[in-house]
């Protein structure tokens, strides 16, 4: 038995432990399915193409490290250096040029006046206070949407503490070809007003800094009915149309799991959209369909009592990482409410 | 001897390290969208699951003027499961069943849940601890056979 081991170590441990990590594989197991193949971009921003001749290596790897927080890209905490290193090699293997080195020397500028110009210039892609006015997330592929490719959060922290101020002002200096992003020759501005522009973007990191964190609610929401069972579903159905949601046929919690004489008539969820809401919610992040579609279920207890229960979207959508869908939640959220409130007033 | 076997233990924990612990579980496969339909189900069956009933959400979208490209989202889960757990832990009924959102993008089908395991912290619970691991192994298993299983 202990000879076996010992072999079965000796087979192991190289591949393991001392092979060097696979770039291709690791980018297809961790970043192929948002980036796609080829990094041609799906959920996540494309990576090929002629904007990757900007990206230095050190952007690449600092980018899979801190991600995006609030946005789609998680940070890879758990990779090794050398894991992500792999996978910046093979990032880096589609650039028809070698990658360039970036300073790390902080740029010089006035912050006021970069404030002034970045609202002048900058505000209409990349929205007030840098956090974007492009919704949703990298391309879009099955969707309509105002910009193609989702201009950057300039004020987000990943961002900030992976972009060095001489490659912000390279960036501005020279545009990225292939997107509508002009270049300092487009935008009219001197080298002085551009090291102002990067001094206001680089000020977004201290802002950052001070954003209060959100309290945490329960994730599931549960109400009591004043009513029985019946009359608590048909109030919900009368206040679901009163409200301009349009609701699915009813559906038993276990229907579909076993016959329909074995499962619990007591759980019934009532299943209804405003599609209106949705199609914004799906645009701003389109995996939302692993938490669609809206629903309360209605539980008659063992003792009569009738209760409601509902995600409650402002936490559930938490998990997608992304502000934006958070704004949305709370919108939706009131929705809720109300339809609680008047179903069981 | 136990310096090999400690090593030996260690190399088997590297290989069997899950990949980056992330909120959604994804899987890219290169399939047209009926025929991944086909292969989840099949998928799900051999681990036991059943398809409680399928969402269209690009129906529902398209029905209301809105442009969208093929999205549907399977309900699945197994009937004793359920039972069992929305009797003693009455405030997960919102997350069950289980949910696969399933979305063309292009010439490729993309298919998503949610981690289990992320609800960990929602709902500390030793029970649904486990039963949040075993989903998250079983959806990761799924996808890997589902990775497997496309045309190439």
């Amino acid at each position: 038995m202990n000879r076996f081991l010992a072999a079965l170590a000796l087979l192991l441990l190289p591949s393991a432990l001392w092979a060097a990590p696979d770039g291709e594989a690791l980018y297809t197991r961790h970043c192929s399915v948002c980036h796609n193949d080829n990094g041609m971009g799906g959920i996540g921003l494309p990576l090929n193409g002629e904007k990757l001749e900007h990206f230095s290596r050190d952007y690449v790897f600092k980018t899979i490290r801190n991600g995006r927080p609030g946005r789609v890209m998680p940070p890879f905490i758990k990779l090794s250096d050398a894991q992500v290193n792999a996978i910046v090699d093979h990032v880096m293997s589609w650039r028809k040029t070698p990658p360039q080195r970036w300073p790390e020397t902080p740029v010089q500028g006035n912050p006021q006046n970069g404030e002034r110009l970045f609202k002048e210039k900058c505000t209409a892609c990349h929205g007030e206070d840098g956090k974007s006015n492009g919704l949703g997330t990298g391309v879009t592929l099955s969707r309509e949407r105002k910009f193609k490719v989702v201009p950057p959060a300039l004020n987000n922290i990943g961002f900030l503490r992976s972009a060095t101020d001489s490659w912000i002002r390279y960036t501005i200096r020279n545009g990225r070809p292939g997107t509508i992003m002009p270049s300092q020759k487009d935008f009219g501005i001197s080298d002085q007003e551009l090291d102002d522009l990067v001094a206001y973007i680089r000020q977004f990191e201290k802002k950052h800094d001070a954003r209060p964190k959100p309290e945490q609610e329960p994730p599931t929401l549960v109400f009591d009915s004043p009513y029985d069972f019946v009359t608590t579903v048909s109030n919900l159905k009368e206040t679901l149309k009163g409200l301009n949601f349009r609701y699915f046929p009813d559906r038993y919690m276990e229907m579909g799991l076993a016959p329909d004489d074995q499962i619990n008539k007591k759980q019934l969820s009532l299943r209804f959209c405003n599609f209106n809401l949705l199609y914004k919610m799906i645009n701003i992040e389109p995996r939302l369909g692993v938490i669609l579609p809206c629903r309360v279920t209605v539980v008659e207890e063992d003792d009569g009592s009738v209760k409601l229960y509902l995600m409650n979207m402002k936490v559930a959508t938490q998990l997608f990482n992304n502000d934006q869908l958070s704004a949305l939640a709370e919108e939706m959220h009131e929705n809720l409410m109300e339809l609680i409130e008047e179903a069981t007033l | 001897m136990k310096t090999l076997k400690t090593l030996l233990l260690y190399a088997l924990l590297v290989l069997a390290l899950p990949a980056q612990a992330e909120n959604m579980l994804m899987v890219r496969v290169h399939d047209d969208f009926e025929e991944t339909m086909i292969q989840l189900k099949s998928t799900l069956n051999d681990y036991g699951y059943r398809i409680a009933h399928i969402q269209k959400c690009d129906g529902g979208l398209s029905g209301f003027g809105y442009k969208t490209d093929l999205y549907k989202s399977v309900f699945f889960g197994k009937f004793q499961e359920m039972r069992r757990l929305t009797r003693e832990h009455p405030e997960i009924i919102p997350y069950v069943p289980l949910k696969i959102a399933v979305m063309k993008e292009k010439d490729t089908v993309l298919l998503v849940a949610m981690n289990p395991t992320t609800l960990e912290p929602l709902f500390p619970d030793p029970d649904l601890r486990i039963q949040f691991e075993r989903w998250e192994s079983d959806i990761r298993a799924i996808f890997e056979e589902m990775r497997e299983k496309q045309k190439l």
